[in-house]
């Protein structure tokens, strides 16, 4: 206490001051450790506190059709939980008077709109949790009831959920995606870049009533949608193609059916039926087998339909016209020990390569198209795109079998000329058939268009460069050639539309069962109208038939989906007629 | 150099001694006290209270704020009720079973008529359910339609416009026959005699239809 005797005021003052400047010192130094060392850290700790940080789910983009049609969309569902530990009577006003409503009575119309027993819903509310769940996915027209009725036990949850409008309607095509959102496959998955959007953030203070505390937000980051992927597919005219081939799958008990309609001048693909299909809505109810897209993912030697890139090949390489003649017998030896022959028993028939398509004779194709030699045969395969995937790389796509030639024997040199030994894609037949239609020019097949974002503006898929193939008047002998096969052929004639010339040729494939072949076919029709100026293509393939063994099976739905093709595409009727070609001598 | 406009300056101490003069007090008298309490008394009372008002203001702003999201995301519950109904009553699935039950059939004989030259493309045919093609029921599945055209309905509506039209048509008849009489007693010809003015007769959607039908 000496320090503090009256005798020493200087002194005393001089430590109280070093005190106070002490003080001062350290409270500085607090501060500079809080507002500016520590600051970062106490602020996120006092965010963590205080503010509540949500997600701003973005949506997911459409999928639409060449016209806008939307063939895939997010909305919203709700699950419906209740707090079990508060459920009471409450009072609801009606209008006019305040009525207590009792949790029986509260349950009974929750399970109304619900479409469940009462009980269950009075078993799940009753207790003493704080959450049961009453119903998952409800949609927004029984939640919509359900809030109606203002009930202050019950909560629910928003959850986005994919849906498709249009149900099966290229299902095959569309592909689905699962319970959390993620693609899983078909265009949804291979266009998920596109479609997905960007989760945006919001963090706030909010008050005991819930609502957001003015200027609370710390930090804003808005959602962005995904865009919209818009096909080149006509959905009206693929549901049309799909029933057809839904019937003629199940009238001809067959396990498959395909049908691909393609724009000739822009290689556009307007549908890609198939049946069995799959409604993407509920996915998990098809076969596994059904829910990929067989148009571009399975192979099968073409038969028949094949001839016509024969004959092409042997037109365009200068070692025949459509005026050829050959005598084409039954059988035909092929190397010592092996016999090709043609369907049907047959004498030996004096045809012109246009006879021999008509006919569709084996025999003859070999005669003239084998005249060619394998290697140039072999690189007109690959240029009508044989063996390679096309330009749409859908998913899991396959690019068909068709090997080397200089590995080939000799059967398989010969069986090639008609579609036996190598094996394409249904999409891949249509393209040759585009290829003839187009004046030798095989066009890359365009599936996606593009990526359409907020602005409207699409931003196209890269397409590749088109691809000669044959010249324009081999192709224009060539279409002339096939529109005999529907004029007077037994089978091409039942593909015929009244009032309009089409050309195509039919296939019947035999189809590999371990080392050679089994009893059932792959049939198919492949055509062109207007045969004159082919503006489309359709291609119709039907996978072990039942009840036909024959291309017969294959014409009528190829009928059906070119009628209803022209007459929505506003095609007029034919006012010219073919040129005449010999088919015999 | 020019010279002619130098002045003279004045010399310092001249203009100091010329610029000393007396001046008088300043008669201002110092602000009162009271008055700066005042001002402060009132200061502290207005600000705070506008500092309320704008509380309240801002309070306000963020419930009718709050408010105004509540109808947004009503009406965008609303708009995907709509939305889902239209996509299954658009859909070609309930489109084309409807078209089926009212007996239409597409006709396999399409007729263009090219306006350039007006020539005729195609023959006329009628079409009947026994040229049409006929693929049966629906067979492209579609779980999420939820809403069906109720065609029985439709065929109730028609029925009730086409009756409609007919008393309506009846009434402009009788009324027509009675104006003639009149006009023949007077005028002695039928020439004045005119047609009633077609009725649009309105649909219960508010949908005028034509009374030529």
């Amino acid at each position: 206490m000496k320090g503090l005797l009256p005798g020493n005021p200087d002194r005393r003052f001089r430590r109280v001051r070093g005190i106070a400047i002490l003080a001062v010192v350290l409270i500085l130094w607090r501060l500079v450790v809080y507002q500016v060392v520590d600051a970062n850290q106490l602020k996120e700790d006092l965010q963590a506190k205080l503010s509540e940080t949500r997600t701003l789910p973005a949506m997911r983009g459409k999928i639409l059709d060449s016209k806008g049609r939307v063939l895939a969309k997010t909305v919203f569902e709700y699950d419906v939980n209740a707090a079990p530990d508060i459920v009471n009577p409450f009072a609801r006003f009606n209008g006019t008077t305040t009525v207590e409503v009792s949790v029986a009575q509260a349950a009974g119309e929750i399970a109304t709109i619900l479409k469940i027993p009462a009980k269950v819903v009075l078993a799940k509310i009753t207790g003493t949790s704080k959450y049961s769940n009453i119903m998952k996915k409800v949609d927004a027209e029984r939640y919509r009831k359900l809030q109606a009725l203002e009930i202050p036990w019950l909560f629910y949850d928003s959850l986005p959920r994919r849906i498709y409008p249009s149900g099966a309607v290229a299902g095959n095509l569309l592909g689905f995606v699962g319970v959390d959102g993620s693609a899983l496959a078909g265009i949804e998955r291979t266009m998920n870049s596109c479609l997905t959007g960007v989760d945006g953030k919001e963090s706030y203070e909010k008050g005991v009533d819930g609502i957001k505390i003015p200027a609370s937000v710390q930090t804003t980051q808005a959602a962005r949608d995904g865009s919209d992927v818009v096909l080149s597919i006509d959905s009206d005219l693929q549901y049309y193609a799909q029933q057809v081939m839904a019937k003629y799958v199940r009238d001809e008990r067959a396990d498959w059916g395909s049908a691909v309609v393609v724009e000739v001048k822009t290689g556009k693909i307007l549908a890609a039926a198939e049946a069995p299909t799959v409604d993407p809505n509920v996915f998990w109810k098809a076969k596994a087998d059904d829910r990929k897209s067989r148009i571009f993912q399975v192979t099968f030697e073409p038969g028949s339909t094949l001839k016509t890139v024969a004959a092409a090949t042997a037109v365009d390489s200068g070692y025949a016209t459509p005026s050829t003649k050959v005598r084409a017998p039954y059988r035909l030896k092929v190397t010592n020990q092996d016999w090709i022959q043609d369907s049907h028993l047959h004498p030996t028939e004096n045809l012109t390569l246009t006879g021999v398509l008509k006919e569709s004779s084996n025999t003859g194709i070999s005669l003239i198209a084998g005249k060619v030699p394998l290697a140039t045969r072999f690189a007109y395969l690959k240029r009508f795109g044989l063996g390679e995937r096309t330009a749409v790389n859908f998913e899991g796509e396959s690019g068909g079998i068709l090997g080397n030639y200089k590995t080939w024997d000799a059967l398989t040199a010969n069986n090639s000329m008609f579609g036996q030994g190598i094996s394409v894609t249904p999409i891949q037949t249509a393209f040759f058939y585009q290829t003839v239609a187009n004046q030798g020019l095989r066009l890359p097949p365009r599936l996606v268009l593009g990526c359409q974002g907020d602005d409207s503006k699409l931003v196209s898929t890269a397409v590749p460069q088109p691809t000669r193939v044959i010249s324009k008047q081999a192709a224009r002998s060539t279409v002339d050639m096939l529109e005999k096969v529907v004029e007077q052929g037994g089978i091409g004639r039942t593909a015929g539309v009244a009032g309009y010339r089409i050309a195509g040729k039919s296939g019947t494939a035999q189809i590999k069962d371990g080392d050679g072949y089994g009893s059932r076919y792959a049939i198919s029709f492949i055509g062109m109208a207007p045969a004159n100026d082919p503006q489309y293509v359709l291609a119709v393939t039907i996978y072990k038939p039942r009840t036909v063994s024959n291309s017969i099976g294959a014409t009528p739905p190829f009928k059906a989906i070119m009628e209803q093709l022209l007459r929505m595409y506003r095609v007029p009727p034919s006012t010219t007629k073919s040129i005449k070609i010999a088919t015999n001598w | 150099m020019r010279v002619a406009n130098i002045q003279r300056l004045p010399n310092r101490f001249e203009s100091i001694q010329t610029g000393l003069r007396s001046v008088p007090l300043s008669n201002r008298r110092s602000r009162p006290a009271s008055v700066i309490v005042v001002t402060l008394l009132i200061g502290f009372i207005v600000v705070p209270l506008l500092s309320l008002q704008l509380n309240i203001a801002t309070e306000q702003g963020v419930y009718e704020l709050a408010g105004l999201k509540a109808q947004k995301k009503d009406l965008a519950i609303t708009s995907q009720i709509l939305g889902q109904q239209l996509d299954s009553l658009s859909s070609d699935q309930n489109l084309s079973s409807a078209a089926a039950q009212l007996g239409m059939v597409s006709n396999t004989n399409p007729v263009f008529l090219r306006i350039a030259d007006q020539r005729i493309f195609g023959h006329p045919k009628a079409a009947t359910a026994a040229n049409a093609t006929h693929l049966g029921s629906n067979l492209v599945p579609n779980a999420a339609q939820n809403k069906h055209t109720r065609v029985a309905n439709l065929l109730a509506q028609e029925a009730a416009v086409k009756a409609q039209i007919l008393a309506t048509r009846k009434i402009a008849a009788l009324k027509l026959s009675t104006e003639t009489r009149l006009s023949q007693k007077s005028a002695g010809n039928l020439a004045s005699a005119k047609r009633p003015p077609p009725v649009a007769v309105k649909v219960a959607d508010g949908i005028p239809a034509s009374p030529t039908n």
